[in-house]
């Protein structure tokens, strides 16, 4: 075998007393698609980052094209022609394609922007590679599957022979997901080494050519991709054998407990975020709710809340109609809310746990006695609550905001679900967790719909909905396009309507 | 996986240690910031030219020669605690009010208007009513900036600082004008006239200056701190300060909370106002304040805008003032080093969000975390 | 003669706005800088509080009121660098530090000022004399409102398209906005967000330095406590006005220094207006259009967070 293009050995990263990289090896050869997979938090982006420039390693030595390096910025980085495209995209929404371009990029007659020049180059590179795209217009203005190209652009234009990409399928549907792989093929013809990172077990197997597995910070080992399969890389992942496609009993809908009638919201400067939206909600039934982010998700549960009142239709609740809901009045009707943002919206970081918890009933008794919060019986809440869901934590007098993902969602539901008592409106309620917290957050949810609760479940994990959901509605600009049943043969049509096609029959 | 710290028991000892030794931080944070500052204080008083032990040594006797003395160090303390008082509770809800300064020249103006009228009250009328009046003044001048700040957004920092400016310029018409004392006379001061001794705050501890005044700010702190930390307006008024959006979740009507918060601030500086002037000046004047409200700042900064915290810090200014005061008498170094020692406590406050950041208490919650897995 | 009156009137309130609007223009001028870079200065106040003690300073010591410039400069500069260090190394909050700021200069300069004349009267130092523009101090109505004018006042007036070109049109530019916009973006693609930060705060302060020099050197020859008197927040008003182009902000600046012109003259008039009204007029002004505009322009996204994020 060859000299490998990249070397990293024995990496260690800390943060605080948390080990996030511990004695990493890492290697690419010339010309090849590596995985790295993991699970969030198993330190792959830490490793990256490293390798980027944009994290100092406590120990570890990197070894680029055979000679040793060390790399203290970015700048270093792009130096020895190492890009990087980092899970949230790093483009300035305000500056037109262009100018993100542009942005850090040494000029040939400095102190001037090489505007013509860069135009010229632009031309040829969306040639080359097939990346056509319109420079004058703000990024802002585009869907995120090009906003993705404009990121692969710059990392071009600096001149990219590794290329970092950290879980760029993230944010694109299913078959934009086609056309990304297509590009990724394209770049490793004309020369390009990628870097693949990602927790998605059927993507990893179909787009690489080897793939190193981490857990906890540590390399677990590299396999070839002609050699793995799902169950080998899941055990490697999580340390333990685990069932995959884990499906949820699906069934059990009775009378409708939620219905939107044309419901409709229009926003200052955006224009209308949700087109005519109706849809029923029964209770003991999961009604899925699927689209690439930005496609009026998050509004939508905010409308259904009453974070946000809507501009036109009518709601109701077990046939009684709803006039200007709050989340007062939602609370009232049985209404439990996750919302997509736990850290900023569904909590209040430096609040204890216990506060957090009777965050929506901190106001009436039994908490509330005389206007004066009684705390003893705040605390009793939240010593419940933490043993029945299982909340990991110091003590309950402990800010939440020191809480790991998994435990301050476990937080959100334990109050959340306690006041659903119809419905339960969940956002994204697995995201970024690991496998762990995920099951139990789904075991959660199941648990309530058998309830009898009707729970409105909005993720952007087809996966996630397939196993959960008994039926999935997709979102697109904000309409719904169509309602299909929640199982495994619904996949085409739901990826034909995540990108705008309209389904003719519904379910 | 097993031996997790209590998810429902008590907390261990050394996670109780490592708490107490966190507030114990909170605590000493700001008096150390106040120590740095006078070291610092002592460098520019020894660029001047004067020996900065010798004008520390006649600050001290400032403060501590006489019962008279401290009795001045809890005169020049009570504006500042009450004003301090609202800023604390303002700053708690994420609104940082510079507008003190204007809410208590309102305050005293409405204040002091009610108290020199000669109705014929007595003195249990008298004064709640004019210090109603002070509360009026300045919760008005708080309630623009507010309802901007809640309803639409608009930065409170520009809007109550221009507001300060105004609001001198009133008063300063007031006081040359409508309400001048005796405005007939050649040399008459742009002043109003004596308030009715009826709305004068009686002397608590002669033959010291000290006020009831003082006795109000105490009362203030108490019934502040129950608010905060007790009830349910506080919790409330804290999620605002916390995470907008997620009070906004949780139901809380933000906008009012906000615009309450921002009233309940002015009024209280329009209190300290009206009590300055009831209890110690008699007379409102032209700029009669030499920056009370900017000062306060610093005070509920250094408080850690606790209404304890803020009582240590106010009294720790008074003195500073009244000390400085004589500094400037017998050593020459001018008083408004005091300010320099204000603004550098402020940076101090400033920036040890930074050291607290690594305080053993929170190393301490990682760890627990991380045994969780 | 009715007329010949009113023009008259009409150009010298012009001058003197155009004159009124200088120390706001270099102020606001610094203001956008640091705020396109990220950093929301509530200190500008402070660093021109700053500038009109260390011009003052600065033309005592060396007799010239170049010298004065360039102490002015210096003593708005090195404030720039403190809230740079508090603020950037020390990640402290912004706002918080920008109001301990505007203490801090106002606290120093009169400790110092006090120490130094112990009766409260600063002696005349050598000041900026208008200059007239050859040939174009020869045009009419436009020569007398613009070209017979201070030094400084022509200097702030060529820095609006200079600022223009820098922050819009250079690599430079571009990147400061960058750290401004998205500052993390701005690090992955090779930018020193920190040093760049430091970089906008210490111009910055340079150029509001230079606002407080011409209060004390451009005006009067000497210094007095309360020259400023908010005409820093005044200015960070104009930014906003102006939504952060040098152009705009400037005639921003140009409509409050009139405004301020207009009150003096009115004052002379003896109108049936009391003069604290009319000291108020430019406050009030201010106040009216902050809260017009405000909400309307877009400021750079990462206006005001420390970076890093934790």
């Amino acid at each position: 075998m060859p000299a490998p293009l990249l070397e990293m050995r024995q990496i260690v990263k800390t943060f605080g007393s948390l080990r996030a990289n511990d004695h990493v090896d890492f290697e690419v050869q010339s010309g090849e698609i590596h995985a790295l997979l993991g699970e969030n938090g198993a330190g792959k982006t830490t490793l990256m980052n490293v390798l980027y420039g944009l994290y100092q390693p406590d120990g570890g030595e990197i070894y680029w094209k055979g000679e040793k390096i060390t790399l203290h910025s970015p700048r270093d980085a792009i130096r020895h022609r190492i890009g990087m495209i980092h899970q949230h995209l790093m483009l300035v929404p305000n500056f037109t394609v262009l100018e993100n371009i542009l942005v850090g990029l040494p000029s040939p007659k400095e102190p001037f922007l090489p505007i013509q020049e860069t135009l010229t180059r632009l031309e040829d590179f969306a040639a080359q590679y097939g990346l056509p795209i319109d420079p004058t217009l703000k990024v802002k203005q585009l869907p995120l599957g090009l906003q993705q190209r404009v990121e692969i652009l710059k990392a071009l234009f600096r001149g990219a022979d590794l290329l970092i990409l950290d879980e760029p399928t993230a944010v694109l549907s299913p078959l934009e997901v086609e056309e990304f792989f297509a590009v990724l093929k394209n770049l490793v013809g004309k020369g390009v080494s990628i870097i693949f990172i990602s927790h998605k077990l059927d993507e990893v197997l179909r787009i690489s050519d080897r793939i190193t597995v981490l857990r906890q910070g540590k390399r677990i080992g590299t396999i070839e991709t002609r050699q793995a399969t799902q169950p080998i890389l899941a055990e490697m992942m999580v340390g333990r054998a685990v069932a995959l496609d884990h499906s949820f009993p699906k069934g059990g809908a009775a009378q409708p407990i939620l219905e939107l009638k044309g419901v409709s919201l229009t926003r200052p400067k955006v224009g209308r975020v949700l087109k005519e939206i109706t849809l029923t909600l029964h209770s003991g039934e999961i009604l899925g709710i699927a689209g690439i982010d930005g496609n009026g998700q998050e509004e939508l549960a905010d409308v259904v809340c009453g974070l946000i009142p809507y501009s036109a239709g009518q709601m109701f609740i077990e046939g009684r109609s709803i006039l200007n809901p709050t989340p007062r009045k939602m609370k009232a009707a049985g209404l439990g809310y996750v919302p997509a943002d736990r850290q900023r919206v569904g909590l209040v970081k430096n609040f204890s746990i216990a506060h957090n918890l009777v965050l929506k009933s901190f106001d009436a008794p039994p908490f509330n006695a005389y206007g004066f919060l009684r705390e003893k019986v705040v605390r009793l809440n939240a010593q419940q609550i933490i043993a029945e869901f299982d909340i990991r934590a110091a003590d309950l007098l402990q800010p939440v905001g020191e809480l790991s993902g998994g435990n301050q969602q476990k937080v959100i539901l334990g109050r959340e679900l306690k006041l659903a008592q119809r419905l339960l409106v969940a956002v994204h309620p697995t995201r970024g967790l690991d496998v762990g917290a995920t099951e139990s957050v789904r075991q959660f949810l199941h648990a309530q719909k058998q309830k009898g609760i009707g729970i409105l479940l909005i993720s952007a994990d087809l996966d996630e909905l397939l196993a959960m959901s008994d039926r999935i509605a997709v979102l697109f600009r904000g309409e719904i396009l169509g309602v299909v049943p929640g199982e495994a043969a619904s996949l085409p049509a739901i990826s034909r309507m995540m990108l705008g096609e309209r389904l003719e029959a519904t379910a | 996986m097993e031996n997790v710290p209590s998810s429902g028991s008590p907390p261990s000892p050394a996670l109780r240690r490592a708490r107490w030794f966190g507030y114990l931080q909170i605590i000493l944070m700001p008096f150390g910031a106040v120590l740095a500052a006078l070291i610092v204080g002592a460098i520019l008083i020894a660029l001047t030219g004067v020996d900065p032990l010798f004008a520390y040594q006649k600050m001290w006797e400032g403060i501590a020669k006489s019962n008279y003395q401290v009795g001045l160090v809890l005169v020049k303390a009570t504006p500042l605690l009450i004003i301090g008082l609202g800023l604390g509770f303002v700053f708690n809800s994420g609104v940082f009010n510079i507008g003190a300064e204007g809410q208590l020249y309102m305050g005293a103006l409405l204040g002091t208007a009610i108290a020199i009228q000669n109705w014929g009250l007595p003195a249990w009328l008298h004064i709640p009513l004019s210090l109603l009046g002070g509360f009026v003044g300045g919760g008005l001048w708080g309630l623009l900036p507010g309802y901007l700040k809640a309803r639409h957004n608009i930065n409170e920092v520009i809007t109550t600082i221009l507001l300060n400016y105004i609001a001198i310029y009133i008063v300063s018409y007031f006081t040359h004008g409508p309400l001048r004392d005796n405005p007939l006379a050649e040399a008459a001061l742009p002043q109003t006239p004596e308030v009715q001794a009826s709305a004068q705050l009686p002397l608590i501890w002669p033959p010291t200056r000290l006020h009831a005044g003082f006795l109000l700010g105490l009362g203030l702190a108490l019934t502040l701190y129950l608010v905060t930390y007790r009830m349910a307006f506080g919790y409330k008024a804290r999620a605002v300060g916390s995470s907008l959006a997620a009070a906004h979740y949780a139901g809380m009507n933000t906008t009012l909370i906000m615009v309450i918060v921002m009233v309940v601030s002015g009024g209280l500086a329009g209190v300290a106002g009206t009590v300055e002037i009831l209890g110690v000046q008699h007379r409102l004047r032209d700029m009669f304040s030499p920056g009370l409200g900017y000062s306060a700042i610093a005070i509920a900064l250094m408080g850690n805008n606790h209404p304890f915290g803020i009582l240590l810090a106010a009294m720790l200014f008074g003195a500073l003032q009244v000390g400085a005061n004589n500094m400037q008498a017998l050593a020459g170094v001018p008083v408004t080093i005091v300010d320099v020692i204000q603004a550098m406590v402020i940076f101090f406050v400033a920036v040890s969000a930074m050291i607290r950041w690594r305080a053993p208490l929170l190393s301490l919650f990682r760890r627990a975390e991380e045994a969780s897995g | 003669m009715e007329e010949v009156v009113w023009l008259t009137f009409l150009v010298s309130l012009l001058a003197a706005g155009v004159r009124l609007a200088t120390p706001l223009l270099f102020a606001a001028l610094g203001g956008i800088t640091n705020e396109l870079a990220g950093v929301l200065n509530i200190g500008l106040e402070g660093m021109m509080i700053a500038g009109t003690f260390g011009a003052y300073i600065g033309a005592l010591l060396s007799g010239s009121e170049w010298g004065g410039a360039l102490g002015g400069m210096l003593a708005g500069g090195l404030l720039g660098l403190l809230f740079a260090y508090l603020s950037i190394t020390w990640r402290g909050d912004q706002v918080v530090l920008g109001t301990g700021l505007n203490i801090f200069a106002l606290g120093l300069t009169s400790f110092f000022f006090r120490s130094m004349y112990k009766a409260g009267i600063s002696q005349f130092v050598p000041s900026f004399q208008a200059w007239n523009v050859p040939l174009l101090s020869d045009i009419p109505l436009i020569g007398q409102i613009f070209f017979r004018q201070v030094p400084l006042v022509y200097l702030a007036y060529m820095l609006i398209p200079i600022a223009t070109f820098l922050l819009y049109k250079t690599t430079w530019g571009l990147k400061l906005r960058c750290c401004g916009e998205h500052p993390r973006a701005a690090e992955t693609v090779g930018v020193n967000v920190v040093k760049t930060r430091y970089l906008a705060l210490c111009l910055s302060g340079m150029l509001a330095g230079l606002g407080g020099t011409f209060l004390s050197l451009g005006q009067i020859s000497a210094f007095t406590e309360g020259l400023v008197s908010g005409r820093g927040f005044i200015a960070l008003a104009a930014i906003i006005f102006g939504r952060w182009k040098p152009l705009n902000v400037a005639l921003a600046c140009l409509l409050f220094g009139v405004a301020d012109a207009l009150q003096l003259r009115l004052q002379g008039f003896g109108l049936p207006i009391r003069y604290e009204f009319l000291l108020m007029f430019p406050y009030l002004l201010t106040l009216v259009t902050f809260i017009i505009f405000v909400n309307r322009g877009d400021s750079p996204a990462g206006l005001g967070k420390p970076y890093p994020e934790k």
